[in-house]
């Protein structure tokens, strides 16, 4: 039943990708799949829960097959070209300007994550963070069959249920992921990090290749997946990198927009914001980011409806989540000064300890170092054409807003020099694809790449141009 | 006037094309050398590309990290034991904390209400403890515990005022020993005392 239950959800957030747009890669509908159907099963979990249908096997699956014959029949009446695009994207003629370094870069990133799945599938939840908080509630969600309701919400059992961090006004998608395995019998909850990662590889790989070409694409990719915290926190249960999955897709698809003009990619980002606000609350950052650029550029080119449906697709979810949490008393003492003020002891600490996270290459092996470089090296572009502008404007603000929120938070529950030293490094993974994507994309790497791949192609180039 | 702007926009268009044209060609000409140039060109670059990946993954110390020790390190622990049992695997990953909360499910009915040890019995000062996790946390407990019920000794009564936080209390069945402490939560007396166990509240 678990792998009938995945399919389900591969094959819904698949459809849905098809439906935003038939003109999307096959890689990136494959591996937008998983997250986008993830998230899709977590809110109809919430809608179920909201009106009392127990979150048992038979109304999970029969909502999940609802949903997708619905997409289906979007698809079926609403984009008639669809059977041609997909016989198109599999064709062999996709994979005809592929060299020998690409397949390197693959197979070493194939590599990787065979032992990085391995690893996850193999070893059950054990970090403190799950089972303290993501593992259990998802755990005990499935065997209670409900989530407003749990045993562990309620004050009378767990006195401090409602203190200042609790686990109680975490966003769901995660917990909620977890309990639907768990609901389908899975043994463990691994297989929703275990798959998250492998389909965001894929996802980030499609993206990337279809502004910066294969090649690039896949060193890019590869880079991503050995980035060394990143790499050691995709296996365990936490959330903080499958956030990362769809804060920095969402970012990048907003890059593909201000590139192309394309709507597709302006939806895609919508849908991957409302997925981000269900995965951790913070991500309210990357959220205010993407929809302040693009109401600017709405208010420049006076054309708002585009605007409006990526602020529709990105804050649906969270407006139900927050009247969920509403309705439900799931609520927590604030975390928050919630007025403003100046601390400069508090801030100088911070921007020091983010700048060392910055520096930290242990952590995060070149990603920073090769963002310098390609900063440098397209400054030209940036300033004469504004070439990957917005891209950046969007990581910067969203660095800033983060910072603020660090700034904003009353340390009451632990001490700001832990929250800084184990937490803050974790946050920093949501910019790691970006930034790589930047690097990759930014003008004067970009041209380097494509020059190689003609250098490197093994058909003639003439039937390529015919 | 318009048919001059017209005719200039032609011949500007006529001339870019002409140029795309002719870069075409070049690329046509320079990458339409044989098969066997164009794959010793690829395995030229995939040597080079190689060597620069595996040089990288030796000096740079977190991708040398992420790739010989989490990577590889944990594959060989992987194939050294392909068939352990999702309980032998937890042990492996959480150790005695783990083996303890076992023993306290197999030794509990599914509707136990077991009086937790607090952190302190957990982790005594100055005393070395076996456990190492976060196992005086409820929640975490609760993980490889559920369906029975916790009750932690601070929820149970405040300063005798019979002021009771946890609502299972008064329904507490059986009291978990950690360290050799907890025997005072019973109303009896234990004839062979253990370091570690639980006990039914009542004899």
């Amino acid at each position: 039943m678990l792998y009938f239950g995945l399919f389900l959800t591969i094959a819904s957030g698949f459809v849905f990708v098809h439906c935003l747009s038939v003109k999307f890669t096959l890689i990136e509908k494959a591996g937008l799949s998983f997250p986008l159907g993830m998230a899709f099963t977590c809110f109809l979990m919430l809608l179920l829960d909201q009106v009392n249908i127990p979150l048992t096997l038979a109304p999970l699956l029969a909502s999940q097959a609802f949903l997708l014959a619905g997409l289906c029949l979007f698809v079926y009446f609403c984009r008639k070209d669809a059977w041609v695009s997909l016989r198109e994207s599999v064709s062999p003629s996709s994979l005809k300007d592929v060299n020998l370094v690409w397949l390197l870069f693959i197979l070493m990133t194939v590599y990787v994550e065979y032992m990085n799945f391995s690893k996850c599938m193999y070893f059950p939840p054990s970090d403190r963070d799950s089972l303290s908080g993501f593992e259990t509630i998802g755990y005990i969600a499935s065997q209670e069959h409900t989530f407003k309701g749990l045993s562990i919400f309620d004050e009378s059992y767990m006195p401090g249920i409602h203190g200042p961090a609790s686990t109680i006004t975490y966003a769901p998608l995660v917990q909620l992921c977890y309990a639907y395995v768990y609901t389908l019998g899975a043994e463990t909850s691994k297989i929703v990090p275990a798959l998250m990662y492998l389909f965001f590889l894929l996802a980030f790989y499609g993206a990337a290749s279809r502004a910066a070409g294969k090649t690039g694409a896949s060193v890019a990719t590869f880079f991503v997946l050995l980035t060394p915290e990143m790499l050691g926190f995709s296996s365990l249960s936490m959330t903080n990198v499958i956030h990362a999955v769809f804060a920095s897709l969402s970012v990048i698809y907003m890059s593909h927009w201000f590139k192309t003009g394309e709507k597709k990619d302006l939806l895609l980002c919508g849908a991957l914001l409302g997925g981000n606000i269900l995965c951790r609350t913070e991500g309210i950052v990357f959220t205010a980011a993407v929809l302040l650029l693009l109401f600017i550029d709405a208010f420049r080119s006076k054309r708002y409806r585009g605007f409006v449906q990526a602020s529709l697709w990105a804050l649906v979810p969270l407006v139900v989540w927050t009247l969920y949490r509403k309705m439900n008393g799931l609520y927590a003492e604030s975390i928050a000064v919630t007025h403003p003020f100046w601390d400069a002891e508090k801030a100088g600490v911070i921007v020091s300890y983010m700048w060392g996270l910055y520096k930290n290459t242990l952590y995060y092996g070149w990603t920073f170092n090769v963002f310098l470089i390609a900063f440098l090296a397209n400054l030209w572009f940036l300033i004469r054409k504004k070439d990957s502008l917005y891209l950046l404007l969007a990581i910067g603000l969203s660095s800033l807003f983060y910072i603020l929120i660090l700034y904003q938070v009353d340390y009451k529950w632990d001490t700001m020099h832990n929250v800084l030293s184990y937490s803050a490094k974790r946050f920093l993974f949501c910019f790691i694809p970006m930034i790589w994507y930047f690097s990759l994309t930014c003008h004067a790497v970009s041209a380097l790449f494509r020059r190689m791949e003609r250098f490197l192609l093994l058909r003639y180039f003439s039937r390529r141009t015919k | 006037m318009a048919k001059n702007i017209g005719n200039k926009h032609y011949r500007q268009k006529n001339r870019t094309q002409a140029r795309v044209q002719v870069k075409q060609t070049k690329q046509t000409a320079s990458s339409g050398s044989g098969f066997p140039v164009r794959i010793a060109k690829n395995v030229c670059a995939a040597l080079v590309a190689g060597f620069f990946l595996f040089k990288c993954l030796e000096v740079q110390q977190g991708y040398n990290w992420a790739y010989y020790s989490l990577m590889k390190g944990n594959m060989a622990t992987i194939w050294e034991n392909p068939h352990l049992t999702l309980e032998q695997r937890n042990e492996m990953k959480l150790g005695f904390d783990y083996a303890y909360l076992q023993f306290l499910k197999n030794a509990t009915p599914e509707d136990a209400v077991i009086l937790y040890p607090s952190r302190e019995d957990f982790f005594p000062e100055g005393v070395e403890s076996p456990f190492k996790q976060d196992v005086s946390n409820k929640i975490w407990a609760l993980r490889f515990l559920y369906p029975r019920k916790l009750a932690l000794p601070s929820e149970l009564e405040i300063g005798g005022s019979q002021m009771e936080i946890n609502r299972y209390a008064k329904d507490v069945t059986h009291v978990a020993i950690v360290n050799g402490r907890g025997y005072e939560r019973l109303n009896y007396e234990v004839e062979t005392p253990v370091v570690h166990g639980v006990l039914p509240v009542k004899r």
